[in-house]
């Protein structure tokens, strides 16, 4: 009997599972409030999602205070890793889960189909997020991503009458299913040149890989086929088609939630893949390695994501090329391969999360439904250009919480997104080489660009006339949702030191790592 | 050279009988057709060629649209064939596992009961 | 190392996947080309049974086969009502072409260095006549990949909420919750 209560994983392993057990607990609740709850009594759910939030955060503070000085904490056999990294990340997904659950609460309003299943979706694709962060092992990182996916793929295509939805969804998750698929052909070339999962394990048999120069074009296979399923999450050129038209056909709050919150966990994907477990291959003996990879692949897709965005007149649509332009600034910090690069990535995901589902937030706040025209693919007015037309006339406050989002969105002192894009470019700048700086150039040169687009929305808001009479009506939760990104916005512009000083606790552990990335030759652990 | 092929030693050699079977089967309707073929008086005129539906004249094509609770019921019944395919090397190394196997099987089908739940309230398993 | 008799079947059912999997491509009919793939999983479960992953193959069959395939069916009788398909490749068979002999060329490169320099025959697996493989994956299963299990069933859990929220009927929609 002894022995079997031996066999446990001790309490402690379960104790720092917390915050994704009470996720988990409170997306299964809201899942159950669906068939109990009556029509019109559905919103109840969002409050008991907001509170599982809330608990999840407690626990995470809790994990913080008390393992703070003790990190990295392993447990389920080494499956699971409770590091900075991962605290930083849980708690950023739950900053983001939460204002998305604000934003949804007055769309679903909108589309007259208050339902808890959006909710309890939204929860198990975050529980998906948080155990990615944790994952410490390919089995365990691709069942986690296939959690993230499914529930956003449901999402993506959640009002099934709407054609446009429908063929969204089906576009995301045909395109995202092969994706998956390409990540796993990676991960099992990986296994079978290192015979391991566990991603500590593998990142001390690559060096000795790359050192016997035995299996490097393998290697390099595997790195290219994990990199097209990673660039494929994130929406990076060349694998960006899906977004504008997923985003654009997708609910509102959905975009909201994908653009920010699933995003960032492809850069969590990222960091766990190429910074810890494969740090050594950013360049594999005399051949460009990921580094190098990476770096080509940003250059073209913030110009491409860019150029392709100015020519937009559907806000969501520019948002999406929006979004992919900014995938390839986060990637420069993974190019750079310093600390000021990753801590850059951080704080910029930090920084894009408040202000990106900002804008989503106004982009709802505007959004109206013609009555009787349900039917029709162009039902939803407020998606267009010219429904900002005369914004600050109508609404002084949003209008200029709008323009706070813009300009962070392109990156314009003072405030959130160009303290980001300021530590992304100075991290390629402090690496040194010659061709990082000439891409840190192509940076400030794209975010010159994007301030052409991002412009012209400001200036239809203050300028433009009123074409649209009818009021806003925007709700209690949505106001809340607005005024914190904003908030946050200018608070991280003005004073980024503790965002950044949490930021760089969290990437420690790969900091270390990085030197050996940039080129010098890799310490060898024979075992 | 013949002689490396039956090396009886090769583990595949504990699939002799499956093989064999798999031989059999596909033999068994090749020759009961050829018999067939050999015996039957060959007749072909239009009568006998025409499709035949219960007396009526066939009308339309066999191939309809079929209602999409087919495909609920489908997707259910592939959700609990996977968890039924778990419970296969967990039936086996049951007592090896001891209490920790038996609370791990009991959360992850205790889960899915709440799937169930939720399809049953739903009213997917109903045909109405 | 495979030896033997196992060497011509290896062969053989490769050849096999290869030639239904071309088959399942380029066929003109939606069930024609659901019933290769079926005698392609078929073929890749013999290669599980090859490589002594008996409980894989078993799942292939149980799984893929029996459930995976018949859902497939279902959804091509739900959409098609038995019409072929006139130009099965579009205009991009020219990018498909080169990326698919890019990755062709590529792998082969990759798998002839690392036979070049002998890289796995360090990491052979040992072999028994008899394999208990279930047992090994139970154990395997259910001590060290516990945590990704459970999140297998949630997985699972959130499939079947796909499924209701989007295949429900307006009846059933009508008179359910």
């Amino acid at each position: 009997m002894l022995a079997y209560f031996q066999a446990f994983p001790s309490l402690r392993d379960t104790l720092l599972l917390m915050p994704e057990l009470q996720i988990t607990l409170f997306a299964c609740f809201a899942l159950v409030l669906d068939v109990i709850l009556p029509k019109e009594k559905k919103r109840l759910a969002a409050r008991v999602s907001l509170l599982g939030v809330a608990f999840s955060a407690a626990s995470i503070a809790l994990l913080v205070y008390q393992y703070s000085d003790s990190l990295p904490q392993k447990a389920f056999y080494d499956m699971y890793v409770l590091d900075g990294f991962s605290l930083f990340f849980k708690a950023l997904f739950l900053l983001a889960v939460a204002l998305s659950i604000g934003v949804t609460i007055k769309y679903l309003d909108l589309e007259k189909e208050q339902t808890s299943e959006y909710y309890s979706l939204m929860l198990f694709s975050i529980a998906g997020m948080m155990f990615l962060t944790s994952s410490h092992d390919l089995i365990s990182i691709y069942v986690s991503l296939e959690l993230i996916t499914l529930p956003v793929y449901v999402l993506v295509g959640y009002f099934k009458r709407i054609p446009k939805s429908n063929e969204a969804s089906m576009k995301y998750f045909l395109l995202g299913a092969f994706s998956s698929g390409i990540l796993l052909y990676g991960f099992s070339l990986l296994y079978a040149l290192t015979g391991q999962t566990n991603i500590e394990a593998i990142a001390q048999i690559v060096p000795e890989i790359i050192k016997t120069g035995s299996a490097t074009y393998l290697l390099l296979l595997a790195i290219i086929l994990i990199a097209a399923g990673v660039l494929f999450k994130m929406a990076a050129v060349p694998f960006h088609s899906w977004a504008p038209d997923a985003y654009e056909g997708a609910p509102t709050s959905t975009t909201a939630f994908m653009s920010v919150a699933v995003k960032s966990a492809s850069y969590v994907l990222l960091a766990r893949l190429f910074f810890e477990a494969l740090p050594s291959a950013g360049s594999v003996g005399s051949v460009p390695g990921w580094t190098q990879l990476l770096g080509v692949i940003a250059a073209v897709t913030m110009t491409i994501g860019n150029i392709a965005a100015a020519t937009q007149t559907n806000l969501k649509r520019l948002l999406a090329y929006s979004s992919i332009s900014h995938a390839g600034y986060l990637l420069l910090g993974a190019v750079a391969g310093n600390e000021v690069g990753y801590t850059g990535i951080a704080v910029y995901l930090v920084a894009y999360t408040v202000m990106n589902l900002g804008t989503f937030g106004v982009i709802i706040s505007i959004t109206r439904h013609d009555e009787g025209d349900a039917a029709s693919s162009e039902r939803n007015t407020g998606e267009h250009i010219k429904d900002l037309n005369g914004l600050v006339k109508k609404s002084p406050a949003i209008a200029l919480m709008m323009l706070v989002f813009l300009l962070s969105l392109a990156g314009i002192p003072p405030t959130a997104g160009f303290m980001g894009k300021y530590l992304l470019f100075a991290g390629l700048i402090k690496n040194g080489t010659d061709w990082m700086t000439k891409l840190a150039v192509l940076g400030v040169i794209n975010t010159v660009i994007s301030f052409y687009y991002y412009s012209r929305l400001i200036r239809v808001m203050f300028i433009a006339d009123l074409t649209e009479e009818r009021p806003l009506t925007v709700g209690k939760s949505l106001q809340t949702v607005l005024l914190i990104s904003a908030l946050l916005t200018i608070l991280i512009g003005i004073y980024p030191q503790p965002v950044i000083k949490i930021s760089e606790s969290a990437i420690k552990q790969f900091g270390n790592i990085s030197d050996k990335a940039s080129g010098v030759v890799p310490k060898l652990n024979n075992d | 050279m013949l002689g490396l092929f039956l090396d009886s030693s090769t583990p595949i050699f504990g699939y002799l009988p499956i093989v064999l079977l798999l031989l059999v089967a596909t033999a068994f309707p090749l020759i009961a057709l050829a018999i067939g073929k050999v015996f039957r008086r060959s007749v072909f005129d239009r009568t006998k060629l025409s499709a035949y539906e219960c007396g009526n004249d066939p009308v339309g094509d066999a191939r309809e649209r079929i209602s999409i609770r087919y495909y609920l019921i489908a997707m259910l019944f592939l959700v609990f064939d996977v968890e039924t395919i778990f419970l296969f090397p967990w039936a086996i190394t049951y007592d090896q596992l001891g209490l920790f196997g038996l609370v791990e099987m009991f959360l992850f089908i205790g889960i899915l009961v709440v799937g169930y739940y939720y399809a049953w309230r739903k009213g997917t398993l109903n045909w109405v | 190392m495979l030896k033997g008799i196992e060497v011509l079947f290896f062969y053989l059912l490769s050849l096999l996947c290869i030639f239904f999997s071309m088959l399942t491509i380029s066929a003109r009919n939606a069930v024609h080309s659901a019933l290769f793939l079926i005698s392609t999983l078929i073929s890749v479960a013999g290669l599980f049974l090859l490589l002594h992953a008996e409980f894989v193959a078993g799942v292939q069959i149980l799984v893929y086969v029996g459930g995976v395939l018949v859902l497939f069916l279902f959804v091509i009788m739900l959409v098609s009502s038995g019409q072929t398909t006139r130009r099965i490749f579009t205009n991009q068979f020219a990018i498909g072409v080169a990326v698919a002999t890019l990755l062709g060329l590529s792998f082969f490169a990759a798998i002839s260095q690392v036979q070049a320099t002998n890289y796995f025959r360090a990491r052979e697996a040992k072999q028994e006549v008899v394999t208990k493989n279930t047992e090994k994956v139970g154990l395997q299963l259910y001590t060290q990949a516990v945590l990704p299990f459970e999140i297998a069933s949630l997985v699972l859990l959130v499939a079947i909420v796909a499924a209701v929220r989007l295949a429900r009927d307006r009846k059933q929609e009508k008179i359910f919750n």
